[in-house]
C-alpha cells in the first residue's frame, strides 16, 4: 500500500470543482417483473462539476446502480436526459455512446468484471486494445503496455502483470479493475459498490485510492454505495430512496 | 486489435470450442474421404472405359455383327478429327486352360498392333509392358514410376503382336501335338488365371503361365439363322502369351484376347463368295479437342452412307456412339450414386453446423458477462459481432484445414488401411468384384477439395452467426447484470 501511494503522490494534481461535465435532467426508469412494472428511478436530476467527487447514496434496491448506469451511458432512460459536457448522451448513435465508454469514461464493479481469459496486463490494456485497429495497437504496444505498467505499478500491482484473474485475491482484482478503467485517463470515473465485495480492510485501502485519485489528481468520481461512512469520503454525497433523490449533504 | 486477440484467447482457452472445431474436422474429412472414393470411383470407371473403348464406337446390337466394316473404315480414316480406327469382335465361347479351368468366357477379337492407337489396351498388358515397367523401377531403385517415365518407356516399345514367346520349348510342353507353334497367341484376362495379390499384398501370377495352353471353342451367329445351330462350332488351341489387367472388373474377370482374323474366321464372319466380311465393333480415336458427340454424328453419316451405297441398310441399325454414351448405364449409376452419397452426407454436415450453433449459443451465454465487460469499455455491437464470427471463422478455418489433414491421409492411405482393417478386424468392406476395381481410389480432386474446405468454412461462420448477432444485440448493462 505504502509503494500505491507513493506513485500516486508522484503525479499529484490539485485543482478545485468548476466546469460542470455531466448533467442528468428529469430521469426515469422502471423496469418490467413479471406483470407489474417497478418504478426505478423517479425524476433525478443531478449536477456533476469536473473534478468532483460525488457518492450516491442508497439501500439495495434504492434505484442507484441504475442512475449509475445511465450516467455511464450503459443504460437508457426512460424519460429524461443525460448530458455529457453539454452534449446529450441520448441523442447519440451507438458507435458514439460507445465510444465516450471508451474514451470519457471509466468504470469500476463490485464484482471488478475482469476478462478471465486475459492476464493483469491485458485487461488493463483493454480499452486501448477497443480504441486501436491490430495495427494501431500493435504500433504502439510498447508504449501500451508501458503506460498500463505504469497505472498497475501505482496501485501496486506491477509484480503481477502476467497473472490472470482467478489467481489474484479480492482487492488485487479490483485494483487490476481500476487501473483498467484509468488506462485510457477518463474524465469520469464511475465506481458501483466498489468495496462491495471485499473485507474492511481491503475496502478501505481501494477506498484510499479512489480518494487520492480524486485528491491528487483532480479525477471527477461517482461512487455508488450502501455504505454511509464510505460515501462521506465524497465532496458531496446524494442519497437516492425509492428512485427520489432525498437530499445532497 | 481486441477482436483477433480474444478470439486467440477463446479458441485456446474455451475447450467447448474445441467440439465444434472436432465436429467441424471430423465433418470436413467425412466428406473429403467420402467424395474423394465416390469421384476417383467415377474417374476411374471412366478411365477405365475410356482406355478399353475408342472415341466413338460403331456397333450393331447383334452377334452377327455387320457388314461392310472395311469400307467404312476407309472411309471414316477419311474424315477431318479423326486419328485411327479399327475394327474388332466380341462373342463368347468356353475355354479349358491345360484342363484345369473350364468356364465361358468373353471372347474379344483384337487387330492387336492397331489397338495402341485406338486405346490404352496394350498398357495392361503384363508381359508387354507391365514387366518392362517393373523392371525399369527395379533398375532405378524407384518404388512407382511417374507418369511421364511410364509414358517415355511406353512409347518406345514396338506394337504388341500375339507372337508365341521366345525361348518357350512348346514343343516339348506337348510332344504329342501336331504344329504347336502354328497355334495364335491368346491373351487372358488376369482373374480368368487367377491373378490375384497375396496376403502382403504382392501380385500372384501363376508359375508357368505363359507356357499354358488354352482350347477355345466358339460359335457363329449368321445373320440369317433363326435359330443357333450348334453343329456350327469352332474349337481352337491357343498358347497364352500374356495376361491383361484392365482394372474393370467385368473385363479381366472373364475375358480374353485372341487376334482379329483368327477370331473373325472361327465365327464365320471372314468373306466368302458374294458374302462380305463382318465385325462387331468399330473403335475409332479421335484427334486431341475434336468434339466427341459432333464426330459421332459425322461418323454416323458415312455408316449410313456406306451400308445405302451397299443396299444394306434395310433393317440393320449400325450406331456410331460416344464411348461414354456406350457406358452411359454404368456411368449414370456411379453419378446418381455420387449426387446421393453426397446429399446424405450434406446432411450430416447441417447437423454439425447445428452443433455449432449449439455450442456457439452457450458460448455466447457462458459469456454474456464479458460481452457486458467489453461495452462498458467502448466496444461496439459490430465489434462483439465480429468476435463471435471471427470465432467461427477461426474454428472453420482451424478445423477445415484439419480436416483436409486427416482426409488427406484417409485418403492417400486408404488401401493400406483397408489391408489393415482386414486383416485385424476382419473387415472387408471393398469387394473388387462389387465395385469393378481391385484398388480403393485414393486421389483427391482439388476442385472439390477447395470446395469442401470453403463450405466447412462458411458452414462454421454461419453457425456462429446467429449467437453473434444476439450477443451484438445485448445492452451493457443488461449483461453486466446477467447471472
Amino acid at each position: 500500500m505504502k509503494r500505491m501511494t507513493s506513485a500516486l503522490k508522484e503525479s499529484s494534481v490539485v485543482s478545485t470543482p468548476s466546469k460542470l461535465i455531466l448533467r442528468t435532467a428529469g430521469l426515469r426508469k422502471s423496469f418490467k417483473m413479471g406483470d407489474s412494472v417497478v418504478q426505478v428511478l423517479k425524476d433525478v436530476s443531478i449536477d456533476v462539476s469536473a473534478g468532483e467527487f460525488i457518492a450516491i447514496e442508497g439501500r439495495s434496491g434504492s434505484g442507484k446502480s441504475t442512475l449509475l448506469h445511465l450516467m455511464g451511458a450503459l443504460d437508457e432512460p426512460d424519460e429524461g436526459t443525460v448530458e455529457f459536457e453539454g452534449r446529450d448522451i441520448g441523442n447519440l448513435s451507438s458507435a458514439e455512446r460507445s465510444n465516450i465508454r471508451n474514451k470519457q469514461f471509466g468504470f469500476v464493479f463490485q464484482f471488478y468484471h475482469l476478462l478471465p481469459e486475459l492476464n493483469v496486463l491485458e485487461n488493463t490494456m483493454l480499452s486501448a486494445m477497443i480504441e486501436y485497429s491490430w495495427l494501431g495497437f500493435r504500433s504502439n504496444a510498447r508504449r501500451f503496455r508501458e503506460h498500463a505498467a505504469t497505472v498497475l505499478q501505482q496501485l501496486g500491482m506491477d509484480h503481477r502483470l502476467k497473472h490472470r484473474p482467478s489467481q489474484l485475491s479480492g482487492g488485487e482484482r479490483q485494483r487490476v479493475a481500476i487501473a483498467r478503467a484509468l488506462m485510457n485517463s477518463p474524465r469520469v470515473l464511475f465506481a458501483d459498490e466498489p468495496t462491495g465485495n471485499l473485507d474492511v480492510e481491503t475496502g478501505a485501502q481501494i477506498m484510499t485510492v479512489l480518494e487520492r485519485l480524486h485528491r491528487e489528481q483532480n479525477q471527477t468520481i461517482i461512487l455508488v454505495t450502501h455504505d454511509r461512512t464510505l460515501a462521506r469520503t465524497a465532496d458531496r454525497v446524494l442519497v437516492l430512496k425509492q428512485g427520489v433523490l432525498q437530499k445532497t449533504e | 486489435m481486441y477482436k483477433l486477440h480474444l478470439i486467440l484467447k477463446y479458441l485456446r482457452k474455451r475447450r467447448i470450442a474445441w467440439v465444434s472445431l472436432i465436429a467441424v474436422m471430423l465433418c470436413t474429412a467425412m466428406v473429403l474421404v467420402v467424395i474423394s472414393v465416390m469421384g476417383g470411383w467415377l474417374r476411374m470407371f471412366r478411365e477405365s472405359f475410356h482406355g478399353l473403348s475408342g472415341d466413338v464406337v460403331v456397333s450393331r446390337r447383334s452377334l452377327a455383327g455387320f457388314a461392310h466394316y472395311e469400307k467404312m473404315l476407309e472411309e471414316i480414316r477419311k474424315l477431318p478429327g479423326v486419328q485411327a480406327a479399327a475394327p474388332t469382335l466380341r462373342t463368347f465361347g468356353l475355354i479349358n486352360i491345360k484342363n484345369v479351368i473350364r468356364e465361358g468366357v468373353q471372347v474379344v477379337g483384337l487387330p492387336i498392333e492397331q489397338i495402341g492407337g485406338i486405346n490404352d489396351f496394350p498398357r495392361s498388358m503384363y508381359r508387354y509392358y507391365g514387366s518392362k515397367v517393373e523392371a525399369e523401377q527395379n533398375a532405378t531403385g524407384v518404388k512407382e514410376l511417374s507418369e511421364r517415365k511410364k509414358d517415355e518407356l511406353y512409347t518406345k516399345l514396338p506394337p504388341p503382336t500375339f507372337d508365341l514367346v521366345p525361348d518357350v520349348p512348346y514343343e516339348l510342353i506337348l510332344p504329342k501335338a501336331n504344329n504347336v507353334r502354328n497355334w495364335p497367341g491368346m491373351i487372358v484376362g488376369a482373374g480368368v488365371v487367377g491373378i490375384g495379390k497375396d496376403k502382403n499384398g504382392n501380385v500372384d501370377r501363376p508359375t508357368g503361365l505363359y507356357e499354358a495352353w488354352a482350347k477355345l471353342t466358339v460359335m457363329g451367329v449368321s445373320e440369317d439363322a433363326s435359330t443357333v445351330d450348334l453343329s456350327n462350332k469352332a474349337e481352337r488351341n491357343y498358347w497364352i502369351v500374356d495376361d491383361s489387367k484392365t482394372n474393370v472388373w467385368q473385363y479381366d474377370g472373364n475375358t480374353v484376347y485372341v487376334p482379329f482374323d483368327t477370331l473373325q474366321k472361327d465365327l464365320g464372319m471372314e468373306a466368302f463368295g458374294d458374302s462380305p466380311a463382318r465385325t462387331n465393333d468399330i473403335q475409332i480415336k479421335l484427334k486431341p479437342g475434336v468434339d466427341l458427340n459432333d464426330a459421332a454424328q459425322r461418323i454416323q453419316v458415312v455408316v449410313d452412307r456406306v451400308l445405302k451405297d451397299a443396299d444394306a441398310h434395310m433393317g440393320i441399325a449400325v450406331e456410331a456412339r460416344t464411348w461414354e454414351d456406350t457406358q452411359r448405364v454404368y456411368l449414370d449409376a456411379i453419378e446418381n450414386e455420387k449426387s446421393l452419397v453426397t446429399f446424405l452426407f450434406s446432411l450430416i454436415s447441417i447437423v454439425a453446423i447445428f452443433l455449432i450453433f449449439c455450442i456457439f449459443y452457450m458460448i455466447v451465454v457462458e459469456k454474456t458477462k464479458d460481452i457486458g465487460i467489453i461495452k462498458s469499455c467502448g466496444a461496439t455491437s459490430l465489434g462483439v459481432a465480429q468476435i463471435f464470427l471471427g470465432y467461427g471463422l477461426a474454428i472453420g478455418i482451424v478445423g477445415g484445414g484439419l480436416g483436409l489433414l486427416v482426409g488427406f491421409l484417409i485418403v492417400h492411405n486408404i488401401n493400406e488401411l483397408h489391408t489393415w482393417m482386414g486383416k485385424v478386424l476382419g473387415i472387408v468392406i471393398w469387394k473388387p468384384e462389387v465395385y469393378a476395381f481391385d484398388k480403393i481410389p485414393n486421389t483427391m480432386n482439388p476442385k472439390e477439395v477447395a470446395v469442401i474446405v470453403g463450405v466447412a468454412v462458411v458452414s462454421s461462420v454461419l453457425g456462429a452467426l446467429v449467437p453473434a448477432i444476439r450477443a451484438a444485440r445485448l445492452q451493457p448493462v443488461e449483461a453486466l447484470r446477467f447471472e
